[in-house]
This record gives structure tokens, sequence and C-alpha cells, in this order.
């Protein structure tokens, strides 16, 4: 299968949550400039991201036909000292976007300095954005639900399983569960870590059942439903 | 021309080209001189390069250094020393000081002592551990005598001062050049030493010495460099050898584990009680510690009289050994492979090889560290516990005994090496990448680098996948390649250069205790990461449940009954070579001929191998137990098919050594996993190799079986095979941190090994997309097909298959042979994954969910 509706919302292959009556497309974890951050690290990597993001955007909008795209958080990963390709890169993806679709973006941890580049674009940056029964807010605060469907990013979580010989494979992978929709990162370097390890790190999650979430994980062109962390765990 | 030293010199002869005080010193001292001093010291003296291979204890390193000596007397006696360095002595071990103050220092003190020479001969070591103040020192009196390691050498090249010091050295001397030929670091100096010589106006002498290595005239080739004579002295058969293989039991099946144990160290104390000092040589490090421990354990006396040497140890921890080895406080020492090299251990008269040493000159090298003077003779016992070693080291010995040494190989045109002195010329000055390139052919490793991998890397260094504005930050070197010119960018790359250079890959390994807090051994960090609750895995032969991790420790609980559920990719044992392997396969064939009549092959094995009757029994009855199977040979590779567990195994006895069975058993399993769509894992050894899966998934007829067999696409094959494995990622961490494409220490901070592998992996993604024939990932590829793995053995056996020469039969039973037990017992060394990614997690998927559906 390519997509799935859970609660009101159709979790795709394209790594975006789509709102159908809204006519919008969720997306989160950009992580633009991560290649920078590595450079840093001494690491010579080369750019990388930024046309595969483009592209998935591209078949995002094409496929669903959306009018919205709200950015849900981390859209860009740090500004470090050479800042031009970072803007450079940030720029030619807002104006992708908003020569297409209208564009909402809401703040993350790493959107520091996001302000001045998005008011260029007419992109207004959020804290939270809310459109009818939906809730999207990155996650890396608290906030109140007020009995919305939340959509999330933050986690990059994604599903490592080793087969009967032991090979071992990593897939990016939605969480769900009672309302909330956890998304996978758009950025194909910054994939996360195995959602069977380890706690959430949103303070919305603290109190959430984490065995009791379901994965549909990201294979290709596909989603496939993994059943839940908690029977996984048994099971593997 | 490479050619043998064809003249042995009188004393007479070498007494008249040397200095009066020199002569009268070294008569008073030693009065004759030496097999390799005979041939060597006066070939030198006609500035002939001259490569010595002469065993421990035959004055090699005064036949290396005694004609530069004499030159430099000569100059001190007149006053007319210069400031400069005219011998270069370059040495793979770090801790040198001890061996050059009695090799060089106490001589030359002798000398001063005895006459009255105008100047002092300065001699001076330079290694990483050397002081900034007494760097400081070197540049004001500049030693005439310079003792480095082969990364401080290509440091030195790019010191702006110290580096024209260099510049007219006479003598380059290149101690254990056995050890570094056949390894990335050996590349690195070759290259070193022909930049260094580029910058020379006269050509200096070059002297290398080895320890028993084949073949000769390749090592003298690395030693001189392209279209350079040189004369070989190899006078390593001088001394005699007194090899025996012996087992402290004699049944080795039906004998229990604590019986064996118990046997083998009574045998050892025996031996070691014997003897005046022993050394005793395990293949692993963890083996070294259990043996020390349960000598002291199992004789009190013990305590005090009996260490441990290995790379582990810090490095005071081993000087302290050494020295107390020395002194004769030690009865016995125990190692991996620490003291392999020529460190000066004093007085041995017997060294034990605990297991296999697994190659012919390995044993010798080994074996030569006993009977320091050259009329002694060296006295070597290899213990062996199971069936397949005895085999193994019965031939090994006889080859041994005849002198037949394995072949060793120089790796070619390893370009992360390349890169790093690419970025080092280009520091030096501007170059044209005509010019450079015909300093770097001079290399022998080099000789065959194409114009168009030197471009590409040159590209690659100066950052030319990237946008043109980036390449400032991301180029190490700018590259005009319509000019054909290259040079430095930015101030960063100097440090850059210092910090990074060198070939010796970063590990840390993590501590492994049971839950009881009893120490097992070691793992790798990357290994550690990937592990999760409940995996089994093999460690030192045992297997372990994982339970969970701490910092830099694991916590396991050992699982003796289980199967491994995850392979261990880095295994430290020694692999055995493709000739011994050969050997072998002709030993099982006259064996197999033999059997019927078990006086005669007893006979025969007695008399031409040196074993007793025990010993020989056991090794027929092990023949006889197979032959109710089939017998592989070097002209019959066996087959075996058998379900065990839920599991198919397929063993295929292919004798080609483990580098050739690594190369072949990933290409067949990627046939089988392209062809038929599953998963396989895989268990290689040294005697063969099994291809596992879940029972069910399919039934090969035999058909299906030989065409696993074919010569054509065994590169691309294997390439592909590697493209998913943890070795290739590992590896490439390796090559990325030798490219400078991670650096280890970057602006003032360093990056750990789990950092560097984290980045790595992702870098690693990136580039294969990016480029395939991205410098780095080639040879990442070309590292573990042709260094790590033998692929072009790999292929000649297939070759003779499809000849005819080599037939294959194929076995099917309910159990396995006798000779298959050691290769499924080894459980898994590595999987190989479909191609197709996304039916492979599709089937993945099934399987979790069918188990999800059993669970509930």
């Amino acid at each position: 299968m390519e997509e799935v509706e859970v609660d009101g919302i159709k979790i795709t292959s394209l790594y975006a949550a789509y709102l159908e009556e809204h006519s919008t497309a969720v997306v989160a974890d950009f992580h633009i400039g991560y290649e920078s951050y590595l450079q840093h690290e001494g690491v010579s990597i080369p750019r990388y991201q930024k046309d595969i993001i483009l592209k998935r955007l591209e078949r995002i909008i094409s496929k669903y036909e959306v009018e919205r795209i709200v950015i849900n958080g981390d859209f860009k990963h740090e500004f470090g000292k050479n800042l031009r390709q970072e803007w450079r890169e940030a720029e030619e993806i807002l104006s992708f976007l908003v020569e297409r679709v209208e564009v909402v973006m809401v703040r993350g941890n790493h959107d520091n300095f996001l302000k001045t580049i998005a008011s260029r674009y007419g992109v207004e940056v959020r804290d939270e954005y809310s459109l009818g029964n939906f809730k999207m807010v990155h996650g890396h605060r608290m906030v109140k639900g007020e009995g919305k469907k939340l959509l999330l990013g933050h986690e990059h979580p994604s599903l490592s399983i080793r087969d009967a010989v032991g090979a071992m494979v990593k897939m990016p992978c939605y969480l769900c569960r009672n309302g909330i929709v956890v998304l996978p990162a758009i950025s194909p370097l910054a994939t996360g870590t195995d959602v069977l390890e380890g706690d959430f790190l949103s303070p919305i999650l603290k109190n959430v059942d984490k065995k009791g979430m379901k994965v549909y994980a990201i294979n290709h062109d596909e989603l496939l439903y993994f059943s839940t962390i908690g029977d996984l765990r048994k099971a593997i | 021309m490479i050619d043998y030293a064809a003249r042995e010199y009188t004393d007479d002869e070498i007494y008249s080209i040397l200095t009066p005080e020199i002569g009268e010193w070294f008569r008073d001292k030693f009065g004759t001189f030496t097999p390799p001093q005979r041939y060597a010291i006066m070939e030198i003296h006609r500035k002939k390069n001259v490569l010595i291979s002469s065993p421990t204890g035959s004055g090699k390193t005064f036949a290396a250094f005694m004609a530069a000596i004499n030159e430099l007397l000569l100059m001190a006696k007149e006053g007319e020393l210069e400031d400069r360095i005219y011998v270069l002595y370059v040495s793979p071990l770090k801790a040198l000081n001890n061996d050059i103050e009695r090799n060089l220092n106490t001589p030359l003190r002798e000398i001063y002592s005895r006459f009255d020479i105008k100047e002092k001969i300065r001699v001076a070591v330079r290694t990483g551990d050397t002081t900034q103040q007494e760097r400081q020192r070197q540049l004001r009196r500049v030693p005439h005598i310079l003792i480095t390691t082969p990364e401080s050498l290509s440091i030195l090249l790019n010191a702006p001062k110290f580096s024209r010091k260099l510049e007219k050295v006479r003598w380059i001397i290149v101690d254990e050049i056995h050890s570094m030929a056949d390894n990335k670091r050996g590349l690195h100096l070759s290259l070193s030493l022909e930049r260094l010589v580029a910058r020379m106006e006269d050509e200096p002498v070059r002297i290398g010495l080895s320890a028993t290595i084949h073949p000769m005239k390749e090592i003298a080739k690395f030693l001189v460099g392209m279209n350079r004579e040189c004369l070989i002295v190899d006078v390593s058969f001088i001394k005699k050898i007194d090899l025996k293989v012996i087992s402290p039991v004699e049944d080795m099946i039906y004998t229990s584990a604590e019986k064996t144990s118990e046997k083998l160290y009574e045998l050892l104390h025996d031996l070691i009680e014997k003897h005046r000092t022993t050394l005793i040589f395990t293949n692993t490090r963890s083996a070294t510690e259990r043996v020390v421990f349960h000598l002291k354990k199992r004789f009190p006396e013990m305590e005090g009289k009996v260490e441990a040497h290995h790379g582990s140890l810090s490095r005071d921890v081993r000087l302290e050994v050494e020295e107390r080895l020395k002194r004769g406080d030690l009865k016995c020492v125990v190692s991996s492979t620490s003291l392999e090299l020529g460190i000066d251990i004093g007085y041995i008269d017997l060294v034990i090889l605990l297991g296999s040493p697994k190659s012919v000159t390995r044993a010798l090298q080994r074996i030569g560290r006993s009977g320091h003077f050259l009329h002694e003779i060296s006295k070597g016992r290899i213990v062996v516990l199971d069936r397949d070693d005895l085999v193994e080291c019965v031939v090994l010995a006889r080859e041994a005994r005849r002198g037949k040494l394995d072949k060793i190989r120089i790796p070619e045109k390893a370009l992360d090496v390349l890169a790093q002195h690419i970025v080092g010329m280009a520091i030096e000055r501007k170059w044209r990448v005509d010019d450079a390139l015909s300093v770097i052919r001079k290399a022998y490793p080099y000789r065959n680098l194409s114009k168009r991998d030197m471009i590409k890397l040159l590209h690659y260094l100066a950052g030319d996948y990237e946008e043109l504005e980036d390449r400032k930050v991301y180029g190490k070197i700018w590259f005009d390649e319509s000019d054909g010119i290259f040079g430095r960018r930015g101030k960063m790359v100097r440090p850059i250069y210092y910090l990074n250079t060198g070939t010796i890959p970063d590990e840390v390994s993590v501590k492994v205790y049971t839950v009881e807090k009893k120490y097992v051994g070691k793992v790798e960090e990357p290994f550690a990461e990937r592990l999760k609750k409940g995996d089994i895995f093999v460690l030192a032969g045992n297997t372990y449940e994982f339970v969970k991790s701490k910092g830099m420790r694991i916590y396991v609980i050992p699982r003796p009954e289980q199967s491994p559920t995850i392979p261990s990719w880095f295994s430290e044992q020694l692999p055995l070579s493709f000739d011994l392997a050969m050997e072998i396969g002709r030993f099982r064939a006259k064996m197999e001929k033999m059997l019927e009549n078990v006086e005669k092959a007893k006979g025969f094995l007695m008399k031409n191998y040196a074993i007793d009757s025990t010993t020989a029994m056991a090794i027929i009855n092990y023949f006889r137990e197979q032959s109710h199977f089939v017998i592989p040979n070097n002209k019959r590779i066996v087959v075996e098919i058998f379900g065990l567990d839920g599991y198919t195994h397929m063993v295929f006895h292919t004798l080609v050594g483990r580098k050739a069975n690594e190369a072949l058993s990933r290409i067949f399993a990627y046939r089988i996993t392209s062809r038929h769509g599953f998963n396989v894992r895989l268990a290689i050894t040294d005697n063969g190799f099994a291809i596992t899966y879940p029972e069910g998934r399919k039934r090969f007829d035999d058909e299906e079986i030989l065409s696993l067999f074919s010569s054509s696409g065994m590169r691309e094959d294997l390439r592909r095979a590697l493209a998913n494995t943890e070795i290739l990622k590992r590896r490439f961490r390796h090559v990325a941190a030798r490219s400078f494409l991670i650096l280890k220490n970057y602006l003032g901070h360093e990056m750990g090994v789990e950092r560097q592998q984290r980045n790595a992996t992702l870098l690693f993604k990136v580039v294969r997309e990016i480029d395939p024939e991205f410098p780095a990932l080639k040879e990442t590829y070309r590292e573990i097909m042709e260094d790590s793995m033998e692929i072009d053995n790999a292929e000649k056996i297939v070759k003779e298959v499809e000849k005819g020469k080599v037939r294959v039969v194929i076995d099917r039973r309910n159990v396995p042979s006798p000779f298959s037990f050691n290769i499924v017992a080894v459980g898994a060394s590595d999987v190989v994954l479909m191609e197709d990614r996304k039916k492979m997690i599709r089937e993945l998927h099934k399987e979790v969910m069918e188990a999800i559906k059993w669970r509930r």
C-alpha cells in the first residue's frame, strides 16, 4: 500500500501526512544544512539533501494536488559560520514551495534565525498551527492538545530489524496512536534512531504508552504495517 | 637490475676499507665478520643498494650501518661533519631507544673513548612521542644519524626548516621491511622515500633489513623503487631449525575440554622447566592473557616468572617485560604478535607456537626468535589441540623445514595513501601533474598508477564535486586541469596533514563481562553498538547472549548450547595462506591413497613429517572417518548438503586459504541470493565455507550448484555482494579517514571512533549515490577484494574447475562429515543480502508479522 488513513489523517510513503479535507500536506524535519554541520566536524560530505527533498516535495504536491504545505519544525539544521550555502538551499526550497502552494512554518528546536528568511517569502513562523480538528506542532515543547488530533515531528522515528540470517535493515516510519501521528523525517541524512529502543524525546509523548504505538514503515514507494512497538519487541 | 650478492668478502678486504679506529675496535670486540656483513658492507661502501635478510643475532644492524659510520668517522676525524642528516634510519617500531642505545651509541662511545676524534657523531630519535623541546633542539644541533618511523618521516617531509636538513641524506636504512611491504604502512613509506629523493641531487644508498620472506626480489623492488639496482643478501637459512608438532593429548576427540586444558598446561610447564627462557606465541591477544592466567594459577611458583606481552598493553608495561626478559628474570613470556618484530629480548632457547601460525613464513619468523647466536639452532614446538590444526601444522612444519615460504603480496595503487601524499606534496609547492606522477610512479607499488586515477583523485581533493564557491571549504588542494597544475589551498591544510597523516585506523574495543562481572574478552566498538538485547554472538570460540551495555563495557550471559543469531564481523584470527592450503590439499590426496594400508601410511608420515606414531595415528584415523564421506583434496572440491537445527547448510570444502574463501563464499552467496531471492548466512574458515539459510526456502539440484562455479563476472559479483555488508562500511571508515575525508583531528578536537563510524556511514550513503567511482569508494573495494580477500586466487580455483582440472563432487547427507564440523561450528561470519532491497524488506515484513501472529 502507498497510504493509510489513521484518525482521518492519510499517512503516505512520501514522508508526508495528508489532510484531505484541508488539501494540506504536513512534512517535518528537513534539517537543511546538515552537511555543513558535518563539515565543521571534519567530514567532507558533498551536498546531498536538497535535491532529494525537492523531489520528495514535488511528488507530494503533484500526487495529492495539495494547496498548502505545513513544515512541521526543524526546517534547517544549524546555521553555522558559512551561512551562504544553507541560506541558498533554504531559499531555493522555500521559493519552490511558495510558487506552488501556501506555506505554513511551525517552529522546531533547530529553527533560530528562521524568521528573517521566511518573512522574505511572506511565510509566517508559528509555534503551532491548527486546521479544524488537527493541530500541527513540532513536539520539543509541551502544548495543550485541546482535544485535537496531533501531528508531531522531532522524533525522527525509524525501525531497525534483523531477519533470520542476521541481516539488518533500517526504515523511516510513522508512529500512530489515539489521535497522535509522529512523522518520519523528510531529511535523507538525519534518519534518526530505532523506535524499539529507549524513550521518546518529546514531552508531549511522555505519558503516551509507547508499546501501544502502531508502526508504519516506508519501504521505497510503499508503506508496511508492522503492528505495535510492544508486539515487535516481543516478536524479535 | 635486481640481483643476488655474489661475493663473500674476506676480513682483510673489509678491514682495508675501514678507518683504523673502527677496524681496531671491531677486531677487538668481534674478531671476525658474520656472513651478512661479509656480503653487504663492501657493496654498501661502493654505493650499491642492498637488501639483507638474515637471522636474529647475525649482526645485520652492523652490516647495514658499518659503511656509513665508517664514512662519518672519516669526516669526524677531519672535522668535516656538516650540520645535516647523513643517515636516515626508518623502523616500524616506536620504542626504539633501547635498541639504538645498544646498536649505535654504545659502539660509538667505545670508539670515542679509545681514540681522540675531533667531532662527535650525533644520533637522535624522532617519533610521535618526541617532545617539542627535543624537536627544537634537533633543529639547532642537527643529528647526523636520524632514527624515525614512517609516520614521522612523512611529517618531516613537510616541516619547513627541518626537511631541508634531509636533502643530502646519503644512506637510507629501512628496518623490518618485511613487516611493512604487505600493507599500507609500507605503501605510505614508499611514497615518502620517493618524495624525499625527488628533492635531492644525488641518489642516496638504500639498505633494507628483512626477516625471512619470499619473494626477495619483490621486496628489493619495493625498497629501491623503479629502475634502480639492488643487491640481495639472503643468508636467512644459515641458521638451523628444529621444529616439531606436538599434542598434549593422545585422543583429540574424546578427551574432555577440562582434561585437554589440564594436559596442555602440564605440557607447557614441562617445556618451560626444561629450558632457560621460553617464548610462547598465541594467535590472539585474549589467548595470551588466558595462558598467562592459567600458568600462574596452576603453577604458583610461576608467579613473577611468566608475563604477557601484546599490543593492548601499555608501552610501559611492555618495556618492563622486555627489560625483565633481557635480565633473565623471566622464565617465560607469552605474546600474540607484538614480539614477532625484532625487539631485542635477549636469550630465548625455545619458541612454542600455540595453535597453527597459518603460514610458513610466520612460523619461521616466530621460531627465529630463539637461539640468539648464529651457530645456535632455532628450536620451535607447535602445540595443536584439534585435528584440523594437527594436519595443517604437520604439513606446515615440513614446508618450513624445506624452506618453502608463502608468497607475500604488495598491495598496489592504494588511493587513500596516495591522497595523503598528494596533499603533502601540494603543501610543499606547486606541481605539474606529470611531474608529480613521475615521482609517484617511481614507488614500486604505484608504478602502474594511471593518469586517469590520478586526475580523478586530484579533482576530489580539490572538492570539484561541489559547486565552485564551496570548494574553498571542501578542497584541500586547488587543481587546474587545463593547465595541469595543482597546489595547496588555504592555511588549514598544513595542520590537517600533520594531525591526520598515517595509515593505522583508530579502533576502540569494548570489554565484555558476564553479568557476574567475569571478564570474557573484547569486541570492537561498532560491533558492540549494533548488538540488541537477546542477540547471541561468538567471542573467542564461545557463544554469549547480549544483555546490556554500559559505557565501554557490555554484559553477557554464556549460552554454550545456542547458535549465534548475528555474525561476528570482526575476527582477529590469522588467515591460512593460499600456498599452505594448496599443500594441505596435496597432503589429503596422498593420505587418501594410502588409507588402505595403515602401517604403510603410518611409516610414511613418521618418516616424512617427523612425527611420532600416536600423532600419525591421529591423522590416519581422522582421514578414515572422513573416508565414509568424501575426502576433499587439491583436485576435488566437495559440496556437502545437510539439514541441522532448522537450517540447510551447504558446506563447500574449498581448500584455498581463508582470504580466497572470503571472496569465493561471498560470490557464491551473492549468486544464490540474486537468483533465488533470499538472504543467506555465511560461515567462513581456512578450509572452506558454509552457506546457510532457513530450511524449506529452496532445494538446489546438482546443476544449480555446479553453475555457481563460473569464472565470468566474479569481480562484479563480489563487488555487489559486498555492497550491503558491515565490512564495507567499516573499511570505508578506515579509507575515508586515510583519505582525509573524515578528519580524526580537526580544529583542535578529536573525533571518537564511534562518531567516525556514524559519519562514515552517512558519507558512504552519499558518495555511492553521487559517484560509484569516487576514489575513496573505489579504494575501499580494492582494499577488501585484493588485500583482505584474495579475489585472484578465488578466480584461479574456479577456472581450474572450468578446465576440468579440479572436480566438484556433491554429497547430500543427513549429518555433517568430520571435516565439516569446524566449518559449521563457526556459526556466522557474515550475511549476504538480496540486492533488491525493496523485495528483501517485504520478505522481512512477512517474517516479522508471522512471528507476531505466533506470539499472540
